[in-house]
């Protein structure tokens, strides 16, 4: 957060839009549910573009541009290629932008049966696969989750508008569960993703919810997900309630990259045929 | 001359409108949405019993406590799940928070600015702080509260078929109870400011349709009724409901034996007038309404005096709560297979969702049939007649698109819903 002691700066103001494409808009009420956090934001920077907040002005340049929602339409697509060109930073927010969210269930099913059962006329109607933004325009900075975490949000447009890259901790939400003091899921033999995802959200699900991480964020760098699946395939959850639960926020193509990595590297640290096989590194959550 | 309004901003989800004026004559209005379809029905198909209450709230960021209810509803509907009272008291107050802090979005934030010509809520913000900061004030306590029973308010986490994961903090809930008494007083400050709006004038006969309970001002239980029919269940209601979508139309209309009807505030108000709490019913009796009113602008009015209503609703309901012995709130259920519908009071109208289960557990079927969805062809009816009686043909292009978009906001409506 800034400092109040000085005067507010009299020079111009960044401008920061925020553009929802398909989805719930749950990232941007997170943000208003900030109340006077949000309502201080604008001491700071000025609102470029928030269709929830104000009507739609014509501005040329955008400093720091937020997209939440995943393209799903043509209009989504040029959109979005759009606000690219007249934008320093482009940053995604939220699950949906980032990952697909639960419409990426859509890549995993036959698509034009999914659009004919819900539609009795689809003709004209977009349906595309499920990409998140990055596949179509360059992003700088990803905000994930779903929804997002508000006090990620604003600490990442303080960040930017100082002229500094917003940071991440690369480490599991496990590590928020146990400054939480969370009783682990896994440890009452219950499924839970938290040692393979990202933090920073602050654990809600499993802290606030008791509610199983189900990686909505993203699957942390460099996660063993090899060693998590024979954890888990050991009488926790089968396959295909893991893919299942994958699925749901589109991070199957994550994990998928992930498991290719640690092939790799026990390939790597193993090229002997004979060597042990207890050198996976534990997890947090399994310590 | 033709109407268009690309981009229709201060509503929930993106929307888009097109009418053809001439003068004494509107004609082709056609209200749309431009949120991609994102096939949430069809996608639920082969899933677990356990996932609509988590991937329906996210349907909606203005309204997904409504959907994590509604989907565990129509999910024990199927299994045959019996719920226990406090479980239901928990539900009922999660259901408060949601119309609470929706409302009070919608009035201040969403809807007072087309009233004082202001188009930026940041400056509406600064202009009126005394008015904002009782609006934050009351979003606040409703936000805050929900997330002390559901574990987070976008989205809910802890309430699942048969009952919660976890129970909430009662020395927190009785901290509510001690703050409930301010709020209402917010509530009426924020309601009085709505009593003496210029509401344009707009001379049509609607149908209004809402849950009507005998005991209540309908949200949670009861059975479905229109203004011009009696009771009925919410089962044979839907099946009632004829769906359809338009051409080239992301949104399914619906439509009651051929016609176009209204659900949200204004008709739960016109049905249920005389179950308000007291500070609610004595506000209503200052706004002098003549029942049942028909002019949809006072939708926004139903909203505030619904706001009183809830928080009066949210106190008792805590009060009850707190007077139940604390139990571990993870019920036992057996899955099972069956049909079965949920029907709750969102803030913009009725809610239903039907899923079908089989004997695994997995969901077979899924229909949800949303408020915006049910409300977009009452939208486009109405447009026609306002946009023709204030003679919107003579009006500048600028004072044309204000009024048509007053009009939506007055509905309230939610694309991201109407999509999904």
């Amino acid at each position: 957060m800034p400092e109040h002691t000085e005067e507010k700066p009299k020079k111009k103001k960044p401008v920061v839009a925020v553009y929802s494409l398909s989805c719930c808009e749950g990232c941007q009420v997170s943000i208003i549910n900030q109340g006077a956090k949000f309502v201080e934001l604008f001491d700071y920077i000025d609102l470029g573009d928030m269709m929830l907040v104000e009507e739609q002005k014509d501005v040329s340049h955008y400093d720091v541009a937020f997209i939440e929602g995943t393209p799903l339409t043509k209009e989504n697509i040029e959109h979005i290629k759009h606000i690219r060109e007249k934008s320093t930073y482009v940053l995604t927010l939220g699950n949906c932008a980032t990952h697909g969210n639960y419409q990426g269930i859509k890549n995993y099913r036959d698509k034009e049966a999914a659009m004919r059962s819900v539609y009795e006329k689809p003709r004209g109607i977009d349906n595309f696969e499920v990409k998140p933004v990055d596949q179509y325009i360059k992003v700088d900075f990803h905000l994930y989750q779903c929804p997002l975490n508000a006090e990620e949000f604003l600490r990442f447009v303080y960040a930017l508008v100082n002229g500094k890259a917003p940071e991440v901790r690369q480490r599991p939400v496990c590590y928020e569960c146990q400054i939480n003091g969370t009783d682990c899921l896994l440890h009452k033999g219950q499924m839970c993703l938290g040692p393979m995802v990202l933090g920073g959200c602050n654990a809600p699900c499993p802290s606030d919810g008791h509610y199983r991480c189900e990686a909505c964020r993203k699957v942390l760098e460099g996660a063993p997900v090899l060693n998590m699946e024979r954890k888990l395939f050991s009488g926790i959850a089968a396959k295909e309630h893991l893919e299942e639960t994958l699925e749901k926020f589109s991070m199957k193509e994550d994990w998928k990259k992930a498991r290719i990595k640690e092939e790799e590297r026990i390939a790597k640290a193993a090229p002997k045929p004979a060597a042990p096989t207890a050198s996976a590194p534990s997890t947090p959550a399994t310590k | 001359m033709k109407l268009v309004i690309n981009h229709i901003d201060k509503i929930e989800g993106h929307g888009s409108l097109i009418a053809e004026l001439e003068k004494g004559h509107v004609d082709k209005v056609r209200f749309m949405t431009l949120e991609g379809a994102r096939l949430t029905e069809s996608l639920l198909v082969g899933r677990p019993y356990s996932d609509p209450a988590i991937i329906t709230p996210r349907i909606c960021g203005v309204c997904p406590i409504i959907h994590n209810i509604t989907a565990l509803r129509g999910v024990e509907d199927a299994m045959g799940v019996k719920v226990k009272k406090d479980v239901v008291l928990l539900r009922k107050l999660m259901l408060c928070c949601q119309m609470i802090d929706s409302h009070a979005l919608h009035l201040i934030f969403l809807s007072l600015g087309d009233f004082l010509n202001s188009r930026n809520d940041i400056r509406l913000v600064k202009e009126h702080p005394k008015e904002a900061a009782v609006t934050l004030r009351v979003k606040d306590f409703a936000i805050r509260l929900s997330k002390v029973i559901a574990g987070r308010t976008v989205h809910p986490l802890a309430s699942q078929v048969g009952g919660f994961k976890r129970t909430p903090d009662r020395a927190m809930l009785k901290q509510f109870l001690a703050e409930a008494d301010g709020i209402l007083e917010d509530a009426l400050a924020i309601a009085e400011i709505f009593r003496g709006l210029p509401y344009p004038k707009l001379d049509i006969e609607n149908e209004f349709v809402a849950l009507v309970h005998p005991k209540e001002y309908a949200y949670y239980d009861g059975k479905m009724a229109t203004l011009h029919k009696a009771a009925m269940p919410i089962k044979k209601f839907v099946q009632g409901i004829e769906e359809y979508n338009r051409p080239l139309e992301r949104v399914k209309h619906t439509r009651l034996q051929g016609k176009s009807y209204m659900v949200g505030a204004l008709a739960r108000l016109n049905l249920s007038n005389k179950k308000l709490h007291p500070q609610a019913q004595k506000f209503l009796k200052k706004c002098h309404l003549k029942f049942p009113v028909h002019n949809t602008f006072y939708n926004i009015l139903a909203q505030a005096i619904e706001l009183v209503h809830f928080v009066e609703e949210t106190k008792l309901l805590l009060k009850e709560y707190l007077a139940t012995k604390e139990h571990d709130m993870n019920y036992p259920f057996a899955v099972k297979a069956g049909k079965g519908f949920g029907a709750s009071e969102a803030p913009r109208g009725t809610l239903f969702h039907y899923y079908e289960i089989d004997k695994n557990g997995t969901v077979k079927g899924c229909n949800l049939i949303t408020p915006t969805a049910q409300l977009t062809e009452n939208i486009e009816q109405d447009m026609a007649v306002y946009l023709r009686d204030s003679n919107a043909a003579e009006m500048t292009s600028d004072q044309r698109r204000q009024a048509a978009r007053k009009l939506i906001r007055a509905y309230d409506p939610c694309m991201t819903c109407a999509t999904h």
